[in-house]
């Protein structure tokens, strides 16, 4: 289970390995403050739908789960992302009626949480791995946890260095994006070193 | 009448017809579309099969018996029991726990019988599998053609395994050596005899996976496998004549 | 006039990719050979175009309380259809593609379109806008994979280029970062020609 922590948080990083949830994370890494709100939601999220999709797949999409000989797992993206909208709606009607304090410093990144990659990229790539790395709501908890907190992990620091590169002469048509990208590919190239570690 | 479109009655109603109709379709189209899919599966397993064999021309069905390992002995399959090892095949899972009934595929063609094993191991990153062709030669087994396949290996380093050209280096290798110990392997540093391959530069950990995945899937017929070389050297001694005219032959080679 | 303007107008000037910075999350990843990166490509034009009709025609009876989840059933349902299309008929891209045609649901771009546009307009015009807009992807996903396939693996379609000329992979190419550099690089290009998008 360690082993897929830290796989999930380091080597098969998110952002740095799959690209996943990089709208957000170019639109949102401007200040480390916003960063780490959004960063702490999509973690949130993650770690309660990628076991809620989990218990999904094995009870109701897997072949011959619900009735035998019906295979359901074409339904796997819609119900996925039903499930995914549906919990990102409760959370944000929760927060707002019981917290409206955090619901003032989260709440705008929650609509954005849905469409999110990393999010339902989680839950795929938990479905693929069911049988080989993740045999139990335990270690799809864990595979949540990680991936969650290498996507955010990964835009505190891009967060960090773009408040940094503001004061730098950066060539004009290079400004914003262009030079957000091409941190992110060099970032991603420290992160393969990862890669090497022996689990 | 205006229909008041945030009424609840109004969403209850749209979300059953939208959900009658979604439903259809994709039911339909899943059931409908099935058959080719699982085609689909069913003929790439094949077409890995024939290519490690060697004869990628020929058509599966045509030319290779299906069978299981028992207790070390080979049983063709009946006709109907044929899905069940393309199923198994399916499952890495349970291919990699499999200890008897072992699936085996065989191929006579020009008087030479070869073996297709199925593989599963694990790589750096996820599994790899694939299907490895053996042959008797000269009282060894040796490997005659070998593919590859892997989830999710570092492209240009351990992904090189999927290469003809990697798969190239396993032909002719043998699989025991003079002890009798399964000797066939990736070596780092390249290959030293004729038991080693050389081992991908950068790709050490798939390479020991590989190596992993051939020693744990072939040694589950190793039974059946020295069974088969046994014979083969019986042959060889109950040919009386032809054993003691090599014996002069060596003696005579000696004496020169 | 104006159809032609909003089918021009996404694929250079106002690209979804390069511009909006949308939908770069699925689709990097495909681009390391040129026939994985157009087939994704497609899909996604697939997608877009089909959804924007569909909610374009749907519009003026949607209820608004349930707007973004009706979204996300049409998108995904018609994601779904592609799926099983290519499982069934092009089985070896859809291994190479695997999860990302599932993230196809929530690329920015497919949501973003029809928010954007085909809840205000008439569904021949949401059409084209989401074609024109698929194809800007498309052509970004076809350039990334473009450089990565030929100097990464020295060909283009899987057929030889570079190397009959003696050149050695550059294995570089073939990792992700390498993918976010070449989009850095090209927001570059373009920014140098339309200087109106530089940021101050």
């Amino acid at each position: 289970m360690l082993n897929l922590f830290i796989n999930s948080v380091f080597i098969e990083n998110m952002v740095f390995a799959y690209f996943f949830g990089m709208c957000s994370y170019i639109a949102v890494s401007k200040s480390v403050k916003t960063a780490l709100g959004l960063g702490a939601a999509v973690t949130f999220v993650e770690v309660m739908t990628v076991p809620l999709n989990y218990l999904l797949d094995q009870y109701v999409l897997k072949d011959g789960a619900l009735v035998e000989g019906v295979d359901l797992s074409f339904l796997s993206f819609i119900l996925f992302i039903a499930v995914i909208a549906a919990f990102v709606q409760l959370v944000e009607m929760i927060v707002e009626k019981f917290a409206p304090a955090l619901y003032n410093q989260l709440g705008i990144f929650l609509p954005l949480i849905a469409v999110n990659c990393a999010i339902m990229g989680g839950s795929l790539f938990m479905q693929q791995m069911v049988g080989t790395e993740i045999n139990s709501v335990g270690d799809s908890i864990v595979y949540g946890l990680g991936s969650g907190i290498g996507w955010w992990l990964a835009i505190v620091m891009m967060a960090a260095i773009r408040e940094k590169i503001e004061y730098s002469h950066v060539p004009a048509a290079m400004k914003g994006p262009g030079i957000a990208f091409i941190i992110t590919g060099l970032m991603g190239m420290a992160f393969m070193i990862f890669s090497g570690i022996q689990l | 009448m205006a229909i008041n479109k945030n009424s609840n009655l109004y969403i209850i109603i749209y979300t059953i017809v939208m959900v009658v109709i979604v439903g259809a379709l994709l039911a339909f189209l899943a059931t409908s579309l099935k058959p080719q899919q699982e085609a689909n599966v069913l003929n790439e397993q094949k077409v890995s099969i024939m290519k490690a064999f060697g004869e990628a021309e020929l058509n599966f069905d045509d030319v290779v018996t299906m069978g299981r390992i028992t207790d070390g002995q080979f049983v063709a399959v009946e006709e109907g029991d044929v899905a069940a090892i393309f199923a198994l095949l399916g499952n890495r899972k349970a291919l990699a726990e499999a200890e008897n009934e072992l699936p085996i595929f065989q191929l006579d063609k020009d008087g030479v019988t070869k073996y297709v094993l199925p593989i599963v191991g694990k790589g750096l990153w996820g599994d790899i599998w694939g299907y490895v062709a053996l042959q008797q030669v000269e009282g060894n087994i040796v490997i005659t053609g070998i593919v590859m396949d892997h989830a999710g290996e570092t492209p240009g380093l351990g992904a090189e395994i999927a290469t003809e050209g990697v798969q190239k280096l396993f032909e002719g290798k043998k699989l025991y050596d003079a002890e009798g110990q399964f000797a066939v392997r990736m070596q780092k540093g390249g290959a030293q005899n004729e038991y080693q391959v050389d081992a991908i530069t950068g790709g050490t950990k798939t390479s020991d996976g590989v190596n992993a995945m051939l020693a744990t899937s072939i040694g589950k017929y190793e039974s059946f496998l020295r069974g088969a070389e046994a014979e083969v050297e019986a042959d060889t001694e109950c040919c009386g004549e032809c054993c003691a005219e090599e014996a002069n032959v060596e003696l005579n080679n000696e004496e020169e | 006039m104006k159809l032609s303007k909003n089918f021009t107008n996404p694929l250079a000037a106002n690209n979804p990719v390069i511009v909006q910075i949308l939908g770069i999350c699925s689709a990097l990843a495909v681009t390391v050979k040129l026939e994985p990166a157009l087939v994704m490509g497609l899909s996604v034009t697939f997608v877009t175009a089909f959804s924007n009709l569909v909610m374009s025609l749907l519009r003026n009876g949607l209820p608004s309380r349930i707007r973004i989840i009706v979204q996300l059933v049409v998108i995904a349902t018609l994601v779904i259809v592609v799926d099983q299309f290519l499982r069934a008929y092009m089985y070896d891209v859809s291994k190479q593609l695997s999860v990302y045609v599932g993230l196809i649901i929530t690329n920015c771009i497919v949501m973003g379109r029809v928010e954007a546009f085909a809840l205000g307009n008439k569904p021949w015009d949401s059409f084209v806008d989401g074609l024109a807009n698929g194809l800007g992807y498309a052509f970004i996903l076809v350039l990334v994979a473009f450089f990565r396939e030929l100097f990464g693996s020295g060909t283009l379609f899987g057929f030889d280029v570079l190397a009959r000329f003696g050149y050695t992979n550059n294995a570089l190419m073939l990792f992700p970062p390498m993918a976010l550099i070449i989009i850095g690089c090209i927001i570059w290009v373009h920014r140098s020609i339309n200087k109106d998008l530089q940021e101050k």
